[in-house]
């Protein structure tokens, strides 16, 4: 059909490009500021605050924090996750496997913090209130369901087949597993481990609520120094966590690629 | 049907587990699901009705006290206008990209997902630049005029909706974009050659088709805008807060466990409403891989 | 060898006047091309329907057909070349403005409509009052066979149901021009067969100009005044089913429609009536009406093919006629089916296999490995060019 029409919601996109893009470029603009204050223009060219964030004790903790919980967390998600998909995967009664599908994607339909509310005095008896476990636990079961639906959307009968192939060739159920479904299922594990390290990176909640010093992950503490400080700093972090969003998904992408290809 | 051959003796437990040859691998899953999230959804919805005292007082307070019920108005009012927001400027986008083919196509898919993968709370924190009285809007109004007093775009119910509709838009327009990838592409084309203009043919047929899918994603989008925390925290003020702002205030800094825990088993019933009828009316096909 | 004309004249078929100013519209296609990215795939087309005329595309998966269809339709813009529908040139018209009705192969049946909505909706279209409407829809339903299922969904009927529900929606409107897209493809083989004649007696009581695409020949064999054969986007022959089934003009046609026995041969003398071919079976001396190479192509020494269809292959025959050549032959395979049998062929003492098709009952003794006496029609023999 001739191309003319499309320019009317091509335009439109163009204004929508614009309106997700243009406020990430231009906080990340203020981020290189030589002023103490947030605002638009920036004045002058300096990374000074990008130092901040490495020199300012504050910073540094929770930059390690973010990325200790959040590797601990796709850990955690990534194994009980690869873990349920491919058991799901195995249940043979229709009923029973969409049943069991929805408990486990539970976790996506409530708001999450209800989830980290309803942990807490379970979490306060077990004393993981304030440590890394306990956030990162917390965090697991939020990302779950996307590692389970990330490796789920990779489990195709034929893969099925192949392990049944092994399991007349002699292998038990554990090598079948092994040596046959995890490698096949592997782009979906990788896909689900970087969605739960995104997960735990972009959650604010479970740092808040059952949280601590020890656990005080970037985005949490960016909340705070936008309370307390309010220098460019908060927007220098703001743009790191980005690039590092970005290049995650881009990872992701990667290997989204390979897996349809 | 099932080939689990244990090689331990044959006790009645693998006698059962040979029914479902996947069940031992959900035994960790099934664990911690009920565990960590099961038991204290029960335990909070107990707590609700029992803290400090049994009965349904926390209920009739959320309805009847005014500041609740205004923190329950502003949620509701956010999420409305969040989702419809979302709505108008999604499905013109998912439009556009449907339309679209090849390298266009994939142009556009990746800045809709760039602002995804941005995450949340940069994407929350840049409205600051732009909307505060220091931000590129203001700053551009002072630039013109001399005597340009600031426009207050932030810290009201305005900051929130700019804020919430450009987190939530891709999610929004990838719904949509599936809904729309479901429709048949022979039908505008036979409706073309049966006389129907372009528009026509957009209106007749393709919007209708699209119709389900575009009220499921609604719900979803509505639903899950109703548990909002980052957005209304840093881009409303005092008047715009929201029940998971005050979730958070009620349990941590107040102490007030159980009104706390009625707040959240009241946004819990309504999510799960809302996902359940999102799962009624696309399915859980589409989760799984084509064969 | 017998009458010059044999084949000729026995290819000409009693066929209905074309009326000329009709209700079928005359389309004439010219020089078509169309490139997606890399690919050409429509190379260099062009065509001339009349009206009222039944003109199929048949090709392959990828031979170009559907795409000419869909440019005729105004779905696909042409990389250059013209559409010219009834006088008008159509190809920058936007498909609504073609007066035409076209036919998908999955039907394109609008799901949340019912029935009468969707055989409704080109008339809804053209701003027609409602009691006009209703008494269109019901008098082409009755036409098609569908009366009374008006209030269904498409869900809800069966597949050929659904068939006729889309030709019904494609000629209530009363187009000049009826495009089918392979229509008939997904119904079963019953079905398929009474479809067939369906299509034919309605191309006949509307005198519609019909453009039909398939890739099933007998579908283009039994229902089309003439064949467009394509491969890979361009036309490889033009012409009357009779004549391509009985003289195909290259051999690839031969090939592609029916079945053939192709015998590699050599022009070895080209006279004024007749040409020589030597081939395994000897010297045969073929009527120039029967030779569809270029004229400029017959010399001797050419390497050519000649095809000899199956039933023109007789077994054991009962007279001895003046044009048949005799071979003693060892049956290879017998395969039965039903209205005929086909025979695979080893002739003595010679490296080829043939297929000969006749009505033959089972009977005991032309099982495998039997002998049997062969009759070759060397009259009906076509000469193609060994070039494809």
């Amino acid at each position: 059909m001739a191309r003319g029409r499309h320019i009317w919601t091509n335009g439109f996109f163009v204004w929508v490009a614009i309106f997700l893009v243009l406020p990430i470029l231009i906080s990340a603009s203020v981020s290189i500021t030589t002023d103490e204050f947030i605002a638009f223009p920036p004045k002058g060219v300096s990374l000074r605050w990008y130092g901040e964030l490495i020199t300012n004790p504050s910073w540094r903790h929770s930059i390690g924090n973010t990325l200790a919980v959040g590797s601990l967390c796709a850990v955690l998600s990534t194994i009980i996750g690869t873990m349920v998909a491919y058991g799901v995967s195995h249940i043979e009664n229709r009923l029973l496997r969409d049943g069991l599908l929805i408990l486990f994607l539970a976790p996506l339909a409530m708001p999450q913090m209800s989830i980290g509310m309803a942990m807490y005095p379970l979490f306060a008896k077990l004393g993981l209130i304030g440590t890394r476990w306990g956030v990162s636990i917390a965090q697991g079961v939020l990302a779950l369901p996307f590692v389970v639906l990330s490796i789920i959307a990779t489990i195709r009968q034929r893969d099925r087949a192949l392990e049944r192939a092994a399991r007349t060739l002699g292998a038990s159920p554990m090598k079948a597993f092994w040596f046959v479904a995890l490698p096949l299922m592997l782009p979906g594990v990788a896909a689900g481990a970087i969605l739960a390290f995104m997960t735990s990176f972009d959650d604010v909640i479970m740092p808040i609520f059952l949280g601590g010093f020890d656990a005080n992950t970037l985005p949490k503490v960016m909340l705070e120094a936008l309370y307390e400080k309010s220098d460019p700093s908060v927007m220098a972090a703001s743009t790191g966590f980005s690039v590092v969003g970005i290049v995650m998904f881009l990872a992701l992408s990667v290997l989204v690629r390979r897996r349809n290809a | 049907m099932s080939e689990f051959s244990p090689t331990k003796a044959d006790s009645k437990a693998f006698r059962a587990l040979r029914l479902e040859p996947g069940l031992i691998w959900l035994m960790p899953g099934l664990v911690i699901i009920a565990l960590l999230f099961v038991v204290p959804i029960v335990l909070i919805v107990w707590a609700s009705v029992t803290d400090p005292v049994p009965g349904l007082g926390h209920y009739a307070q959320t309805f009847g006290d005014p500041l609740y019920r205004k923190v329950l108005i502003n949620t509701i009012v956010s999420a409305i206008g969040a989702t419809i927001g979302c709505l108008a400027i999604g499905y013109p986008t998912a439009y556009a990209i449907y339309r679209a083919s090849g390298r266009l196509r994939m142009v556009m898919l990746g800045i809709v997902l760039f602002s995804y993968a941005v995450g949340t709370v940069p994407r929350t924190f840049s409205w600051i630049v732009v909307l505060g009285d220091h931000g590129i809007i203001n700053s551009l109004g002072h630039f013109l005029s001399s005597d340009f007093q600031p426009v207050p775009f932030l810290y009201n119910q305005f900051g929130v909706l700019v804020g919430m509709i450009h987190v939530l838009l891709p999610f929004m327009t990838l719904l949509l974009l599936g809904s729309m990838a479901r429709v048949n592409p022979n039908l505008e084309a036979a409706a073309r050659t049966l006389g129907a203009s372009r528009t026509k043919a957009f209106l007749t047929i393709f919007l209708p088709l699209t119709r389900p899918g575009v009220l499921a994603g609604a719900m979803l989008i509505f639903v899950y805008s109703l548990g909002f925390y980052i957005v209304p925290a840093v881009l409303g003020g005092a008047a715009n807060t929201t029940i998971v702002m005050e979730i958070r205030d009620l349990a941590l800094r107040l102490g007030r466990w159980g009104l706390a825990s009625a707040l959240s088993a009241l946004i819990m019933a309504v999510s799960i409403i809302g996902a359940a009828a999102y799962v009624r009316v696309t399915g859980l096909s589409n989760v799984y891989a084509r064969e | 060898m017998s009458d010059v004309h044999d084949i000729g004249d026995s290819l000409s078929i009693d066929r209905p006047q074309i009326v000329e100013g009709g209700i079928g519209a005359r389309v004439r296609i010219q020089s078509l091309f169309k490139d997606f990215a890399e690919v050409r795939a429509v190379d260099n087309f062009s065509l001339d329907v009349n009206a009222g005329e039944f003109v199929s595309f048949l090709g392959a998966s990828g031979s170009g057909k559907s795409t000419v269809l869909r440019i005729v339709a105004g779905l696909e813009e042409p990389t250059s070349g013209n559409v010219i529908i009834g006088g008008t040139d159509a190809t920058k018209l936007p498909p609504e403005l073609r007066d035409i009705g076209m036919v998908f192969q999955d039907y394109a049946l609008f799901p949340h409509m019912t029935v009468a909505q969707n055989i409704g909706f080109p008339l809804r279209m053209r701003l027609l009052p409602g009691r006009e409407i209703a008494a269109k829809v019901e008098s082409v339903m009755r036409l098609v066979g569908i009366e009374g299922l008006g209030t269904r969904k498409p869900s809800q009927i069966s597949g050929g149901q659904q068939q006729r529900v889309a030709l019904a929606r494609a000629i209530v409107f009363d187009p000049k021009l009826l495009l089918l897209d392979e229509p008939l493809s997904a119904l079963d083989k019953n079905l398929r067969e009474q479809m067939k004649s369906e299509v034919k007696s309605l191309h006949r009581r509307l005198g519609v100009t019909i453009v039909y695409v398939t890739h099933d020949q007998s579908e283009a064999l039994a229902l089309s005044d003439r064949v467009v054969v394509m491969r890979h986007g361009h036309i490889v022959d033009v012409d009357s089913p009779e004549r391509l089934y009985r003289l195909p003009a290259t051999r690839y046609i031969a090939g592609f429609i029916g079945e053939a026995n192709l015998i590699d041969g050599r022009i070895e003398r080209a006279g004024p009536d007749t040409i020589t071919v030597d081939c395994i079976f000897g010297k045969w001396e073929i009527p120039r009406s029967q030779v569809r190479l270029n004229p400029d192509q017959i010399s001797a020494q050419k390497m050519v093919v000649i095809v000899l269809r199956p039933e023109e292959l007789l077994i054991e025959p009962a007279s001895q006629q003046p044009n048949i050549q005799l071979l003693e032959c060892t049956i290879s395979e017998v395969l039965y089916n039903g209205s005929f049998t086909q025979f695979d062929l080893r002739p003595k003492g010679l490296d080829i296999r043939l297929h000969a098709r006749g009505q033959l009952g089972h009977d005991g003794r032309l099982g495998a490995g039997a002998t049997a006496r062969v009759g070759l029609r060397a009259d009906r023999a076509v000469v193609v060019d060994s070039e494809d």
